[in-house]
């Protein structure tokens, strides 16, 4: 079965980029939502294997929405957390939300689709 | 009792171990995730460099080309032009003359500019030398004042210099000298609607020459001032008839001014006018002379 993936971002370019790069390298049923609040409903409803989430998002931050993510929803949903602005304490406080592993924002998306290839080879 | 409070502590103990060994691990994937990212975005970052080095270089050897291709067909006309001004290809009415008197002006206006532009391309590659020899600035102000002394009084304005020393020898490029001059009066006529141009030229106790072209002019804003000297800046620039500039001049200036090792600096005050000053360094002994060449050289 092909494997679903969710990315939680509130920029339309964003997302749109992401989906195109995602695309290219084989991963076609990809959903998306605006806010974390949004993606965690979608989480349930969706039940994807892979969410790609955004750190900054409108009402909980993406950090917030991971950690619900991971407690509410399941916990074998992978979680990759990406950002623009790479920090350590961003990053520390992505591990402690839960999140598989998080990446920087290129413009050619390679750690990202480098860490899907890994997490989803996996499963 | 004993042992069960003792026992009691140690579990607390061990998991508030427990706990600062999760988040050391934590803080440390962290480090190593930030480490990752700050060595990707470098690489990307560098990739990105070298794409925009190779894009200006391009973008500076279309510009050459382009500007080269334009200037010879730009000759003839201006020479067919000239002729026909002159009357070698026939006599011609008032009228016609007029027309030709501005196609001619306008030709001489595109020249400046594709001249300009090469010129910058020739500074971005790096291509532009100096050719430096030993001459009296002072003279050289003289003589180049003497020709804007009839556009001047065109426009009205007074033309005024003042050379404090009677000979004020300098090591440099004569040419391109008489360009910065050129453009630095050139600018001070066009802004300037009523008083005078006055330019200035003195040796400093520094071992440097210091010019300076002073206007009556409209003058420029405080803001406007620090972008004076950047590419396609044009301040004052009236719509309609009348002389335009390319946005280039004040640039050049400065690369030719940087290229003698000097300095270049304005002040403006709106309403009152502009100074511009620069200086470049004297002739001291004949060692600069070789120090120069082994410099312009390479």
């Amino acid at each position: 079965m092909e494997n679903k993936i969710l990315i939680i971002d509130d920029n339309d370019q964003d997302i749109k980029i992401m989906k195109r790069y995602l695309g290219h390298a084989g991963y076609k049923d990809v959903v998306f939502s605006h806010t974390g609040e949004d993606g965690v409903d979608a989480v349930i409803k969706e039940k994807p294997d892979l969410v790609i989430l955004d750190t900054s998002l409108p009402g909980i931050d993406g950090f917030e929405a991971c950690k619900r993510i991971k407690n509410r929803c399941s916990e074998g949903t992978i979680v990759i957390i990406m950002t623009g602005l790479i920090d350590a304490v961003d990053a520390g406080k992505a591990r402690k939300s839960g999140a598989d592993d998080y990446c920087v924002k290129t413009s050619d998306g390679t750690p990202i689709l480098e860490s899907v290839a890994k997490f989803l080879l996996r499963s | 009792m004993l042992k069960f409070l003792k026992d009691t502590k140690i579990k607390r103990l061990q998991a508030e171990v427990d706990r600062l060994q999760k988040e050391a691990q934590d803080v440390s994937w962290g480090v190593k995730k930030t480490n990752e990212g700050i060595k990707i975005l470098y690489r990307e970052l560098e990739r990105k460099n070298k794409e925009l080095k190779e894009l200006d270089k391009l973008k500076s050897e279309f510009v050459s080309t382009v500007s080269h291709e334009l200037r010879t067909p730009m000759t003839i006309i201006k020479e067919s032009i000239a002729q026909m001004s002159d009357g070698i290809c026939g006599d011609i009415n008032e009228k016609q003359e007029r027309v030709l008197f501005m196609a001619l002006a306008n030709i001489n206006r595109l020249a400046k500019i594709i001249n300009d532009l090469l010129d910058i391309s020739k500074f971005e590659a790096g291509k532009l030398l100096l050719e430096k020899s030993l001459f009296d600035i002072g003279e050289l102000t003289r003589e180049v004042c003497e020709g804007f002394q009839a556009q001047a009084q065109k426009h009205g304005l007074a033309l005024k210099v003042g050379i404090e020393d009677d000979k004020i020898e300098v090591y440099a490029d004569r040419d391109k000298m008489i360009q910065v001059f050129t453009n630095l009066i050139g600018n001070a006529i066009k802004f300037t609607g009523k008083g005078s141009i006055t330019i200035k030229v003195k040796g400093n106790a520094d071992k440097t020459v210091e010019c300076s072209v002073q206007d009556t002019g409209k003058g420029i804003s405080e803001d406007d001032l620090p972008k004076v000297f950047d590419k396609f800046q044009q301040f004052g620039r009236q719509d309609g008839p009348g002389e335009k500039g390319t946005g280039l001049g004040l640039l050049i200036c400065k690369k030719i001014i940087d290229l003698h090792k000097g300095t270049i600096d304005i002040e403006s005050q709106i309403g009152l006018g502009t100074v511009i000053i620069f200086t470049i360094p004297c002739l001291v002994d004949e060692s600069y002379i070789l120090k120069g060449e082994e410099e312009n050289h390479g």
